[in-house]
């Protein structure tokens, strides 16, 4: 207020919420319970909210929910209407891996998918969008005396509190009096944990399948052979260690090192590979956003979620929750480290780091001017080993660069010659690679 | 025309193991075999942190331009070229590019400033990251008038950290060689010290010193002055008072010599406002309510009269509410309660104006519920204890929210804490406790996990123990037993901060000890 720097961002990030109920059964406690929770900057919708747009209810749900920082969704005796065969088919089609991402549902096949009720597909796509949902089991003083659904739904409704309790969800089925009961319980949770969406993870795989190296390859580089192996040895898991920090004044070569072990990578068959770079300190948002880029084939239903809310913390975690639960085997790659602004710095060492040392999932690879230190009282360390690039001051290195790298055929005199020169410019540039690397490929150029 | 063998071996050992000079050998080399125009096409690519088609067509020669297209597949093609992924784009190697853009600046000034202006113009977008590149560039080619685009950025970026961040780390180049323009030298550690405070709290003093005699060669005043206040903040951080006393003193006499001078410039009135409440904060502190009283009203007559002049700024609006407030605060330490809800009342008036005009502006969110806890704290010293209640709970409801958005956020979190705290303290009968327990439990589970984060903090534990203390106090009265292990747990706390206090006193007196000794 004095005008010094606030500590918090400047724009309070939209807080969405949508009721999931069976509009005949809980209209009453609905309405409640929407005037209970709405508050300035938080929107509260329900499904009569899209029903006037016509055709395509269930897509303006999943559109809505996507977007949701949570669901709170009422399970009576009836379980409502559901959408048509084609509604589900189109939404199947834009998420093609919803079925088996929550495991409890009916194969496509099965007609059982299609009974399926509005109601209940919000439940199940706030489970595929990773939203949390707050399930609430009506009880003997919240149930309705005066109103009784058709037979056909209450067994329905019996079996969709099966697939909830089957997905794990039991501990967040609540009983419920009135809608008020409803809405302190649910802000209570919102208050009392901050993290409370990470509740909303299933628990991460405890091994991975690491790959295995088809084929032995190497660096196409001068002298790298040994980063290149211990990479090697990091991504297939036949390493103790998951973080590799490497780091090497300027001109060494690193991002060249770095760009080899990320083509390197994803050349491994089920290995995926992120690589982004920190050069002209970009934010840490823009940083992950390439990474979740990078990392297509993986969903980040979280962290896409969050980019739309601009909510910073939020953010980060949604990213490394979404990470964690691929259950693929990941390596990060990322580079110009020193270029990291302070913000994105702290968060790498105090969250990034920390993570990949209790998900097994994860590798990580880090290059940079500087490096985060080695310390052992911080527990990462243990699993982190730190490799400064040497100049590469012996001529062998160079002479074998110019053969096995830049191609160089020469014999007798003129490999005398030629490795003379070599040794010439290896010491008059130090062993400084960008330079050598130029001078050679110029040598070569001249034939030698 | 390419070089030979000894015309590269004598390139190379002139740099003498020099890493820019190496850089720049390479650079000769690379070139020599190239056309000659393709010097001053990377000359012009290494202006900038980076470049895509579009700016590399703008930076460039008008010579070049017609043919930018192959001059951009020819720069993008040279080995010291890199991708940035993260910009679409490309960029000249860092080490290259630093020591030929201070090779430019030393020996052709003129060639380097047009590059840069062109520069400055090319990044005209409205991402951050253009706006960072365009003042980046702005402060050398004109450093008078990148100081004020410098100035303006910095305060449109307050609120996120990040973005403040990457400004100081793109100006921070300018810092670290003496051959840069003074201006833009003063302005990389002016920001390093406002921007970084939190980050590396001991290097602020050190860094406002460097802005303040940076700015002393140029003799701008104004920026004379933005140095001092910081100078001036860093000595009340550090507790020597008399020296902030002085610098705010000294900055308050340039504000207004600068007013005087250009009567018409909002921004040196407003320099005028703020070192008032620098001043009026320092005379609070010094315990000089009187004096404090007079800082804030000259402070808020000040304000009045730019609100005048632009009725609908909300920062002269919001420099008007702190006014108010503090006046507020003055007014409660002389228990003069009546003065104190006219100026409380008066910055709420002006606080929901502004947060109805944007519900999303987290700041004047938190300057809300900043004042309703005033309001509150009013009605308990009036005995209005419902009225009290009403207020606390609406700043309850904003602070939740706040700290719902960004749940990390250790001072926002205490804010929640404070508000329910301060609910949780009223005076309440039997019936409505467990109404009350619940916002001391809420209050408590915060320096809970406050306290954890970070248990040297002496303020934490302080929390720490209030909540423990006024929810055993709660328990006992409704004759709930778990009250006992509560006050057991307020009696740990004492013990340990006592403890902290001990070793941190034997601490302070080591050193004598050991000159003792020797």
């Amino acid at each position: 207020m004095n005008g010094a720097r606030s500590p918090q961002p400047s724009l309070l990030p939209a807080f969405r919420v949508f009721i999931s109920c069976v509009s005949d059964e809980f209209r009453a406690y609905r309405r409640d319970l929407q005037n209970s929770l709405t508050a300035s900057g938080r929107e509260i919708k329900i499904q009569e909210q899209f029903t006037d747009s016509g055709g395509k209810l269930l897509e303006q749900i999943d559109n809505y929910i996507s977007k949701c920082q949570a669901v709170i969704h009422l399970v009576g005796d009836g379980c409502g209407v559901s959408p048509t065969p084609v509604e589900v088919r189109t939404m199947l089609k834009a998420h093609p891996q919803l079925v088996d991402d929550l495991g409890v549902l009916p194969t496509s096949f099965d007609t059982d998918l299609f009974r399926i009720s509005y109601t209940q597909w919000e439940a199940f796509l706030a489970m595929f969008y990773r939203v949390p949902c707050f399930v609430y089991l009506a009880d003997s003083k919240s149930r309705r005396e005066d109103w009784k659904p058709p037979p056909d739904q209450i067994a329905a409704q019996k079996k969709h509190v099966e697939r909830l309790e089957a997905m794990g969800h039991k501990r967040r089925m609540l009983p419920f009096v009135d809608a008020k009961d409803v809405a302190l319980g649910f802000l209570n949770a919102i208050l009392q944990h901050g993290d409370w969406s990470a509740d909303e993870m299933p628990e991460a795989p405890q091994t991975f399948v690491w790959p295995q190296a088809q084929v032995h390859l190497d660096s196409h580089l001068a002298d790298r052979h040994e980063e290149f192996q211990a990479f090697i040895r990091l991504v297939t898991g036949q390493s103790t260690e998951r973080i590799q920090f490497i780091s090497a004044p300027s001109d060494r070569g690193k991002s060249v090192l770095l760009a080899q072990f990320v083509n390197f990578a994803r050349r491994m068959p089920g290995l995926c590979c992120g690589h982004a770079d920190f050069k002209a300190s970009p934010s840490l948002a823009d940083v992950l956003w390439d990474l979740s880029r990078d990392l297509a084939p993986l969903r980040f239903p979280r962290f896409k979620r969050e980019m739309d809310r601009s909510a910073t913390d939020s953010l980060r975690t949604a990213f490394l929750q979404d990470l964690d639960e691929s259950g693929k085997p990941v390596v990060l790659v990322l580079d110009t480290y020193e270029q990291a602004t302070e913000e994105a710095s702290r968060w790498v060492e105090n969250r990034l780091l920390p993570h990949v040392r209790r998900y097994d999932g994860l590798r990580l690879v880090l290059a940079g001017i500087k490096v985060p230190a080695l310390d052992p009282s911080r527990p990462w360390s243990r699993i982190a080993t730190s490799r400064e690039l040497p100049l590469i001051k012996d001529p062998a290195h160079w002479c074998d660069y110019a053969r096995r790298v830049m191609g160089l055929t020469v014999s007798g005199d003129d490999q005398m010659k030629f490795d003379d020169h070599i040794r010439i410019i290896v010491r008059a540039a130090a062993g400084h690679p960008r330079l050598l690397e130029t001078l050679v490929a110029n040598l070569v150029s001249d034939g030698g | 025309m390419p070089l030979d063998f000894n015309e590269h071996l004598l390139l190379v050992q002139a740099a003498q193991g020099d890493p820019a000079l190496l850089a720049l050998a390479t650079l000769d080399i690379v070139l020599a075999s190239q056309p000659p125009e393709l010097r001053r096409v990377v000359e012009a690519a290494a202006v900038p942190h980076w470049f895509d088609e579009t700016l590399f067509h703008l930076i460039l020669d008008d010579d070049l331009r017609a043919e930018s297209g192959r001059w951009y597949a020819a720069v993008i093609a040279l080995p010291l070229v890199e991708a940035i992924p993260a910009r679409q784009g490309f960029n000249i190697h860092e080490t290259a590019r630093l020591a030929l853009r201070r090779q430019m600046f030393t020996e052709r000034p003129e060639r380097f400033c047009e590059l840069s202006e062109r520069a400055a113009a090319a990044f005209s977008g409205p991402a951050v990251h253009d706006q960072i590149e365009h003042v980046y560039h702005l402060v050398v080619a004109a450093p008078a008038k990148g100081s004020f685009a410098l100035r303006d950025l910095n305060v449109r970026l307050t609120g996120s950290v990040e973005a403040s961040l990457a400004l100081t780390s793109a100006i921070e180049e300018y810092g670290r060689d003496v051959v840069w323009p003074a201006l833009a030298r003063g302005w990389a550690f002016l920001l390093s010290a406002w921007n970084r405070k939190a980050l590396r709290p001991e290097q602020t003093s050190a860094d406002a010193s460097k802005a303040f005699w940076a700015f002393m060669e140029t003799e701008t005043d104004w920026a004379i002055k933005l140095a001092q206040v910081k100078l001036g903040e860093t000595a009340l951080t550090t507790g020597d008072l008399s020296e902030a006393q002085r610098l705010f003193t000294e900055s308050l006499l340039l504000a207004q010599c600068l007013t005087e001078s250009d009567p018409a410039n909002a921004f040196w009135q407003r320099g005028v406002t703020l070192s008032l409440n620098r001043l009026g904060g320092l005379a609070v502190a010094q315990g000089d309510l009187i004096a404090a009283e007079g800082h804030f009203t000259a402070s808020y007559k000040n304000s009045e009269r730019l609100m005048v002049l632009d009725p609908a700024n909300a920062d002269w609006q919001r420099d008007l509410a702190f006014c108010l407030c503090s006046l507020g605060d003055v007014a409660f330490a002389q228990r003069d309660l009546t003065a104190a809800s006219r100026y409380f009342n008066a910055s709420l008036e002006i606080s929901e104006r502004l947060t109805a005009s944007d519900p999303a502006n987290a700041d004047w969110q938190r300057d809300l519920a900043g004042i309703l806890i005033r309001l509150g704290d009013l009605a308990v010293a009036q005995g209005e204890g419902t009225a009290a209640a009403q207020h606390f709970d609406a700043s309850v409801k904003i602070r939740e929210r706040l700290a719902a958005s960004d749940p990390a956020n250790a001072i926002l979190l205490r804010d929640l804490y404070v508000a329910l705290e301060k609910h949780g303290s009223l005076a309440v009968p039997l019936k409505d406790m467990p109404i009350t327990q619940r916002y001391v439990a809420g209050g408590l589970k915060i320096s809970e996990s406050l306290g954890v984060s970070d248990p040297d903090n002496a303020t934490w534990q302080r929390d720490l123990w209030v909540s423990y203390w006024r929810l055993a106090n709660l328990m006992e009265r409704q004759c709930q037993p778990e009250a006992g292990a509560y006050w057991g747990k307020a009696y740990d706390i004492v013990a340990g901060m006592k403890q902290a206090r001990r070793k941190w006193d034997q601490g302070k007196q080591q050193p004598k000890k050991t000159e003792f000794s020797e």
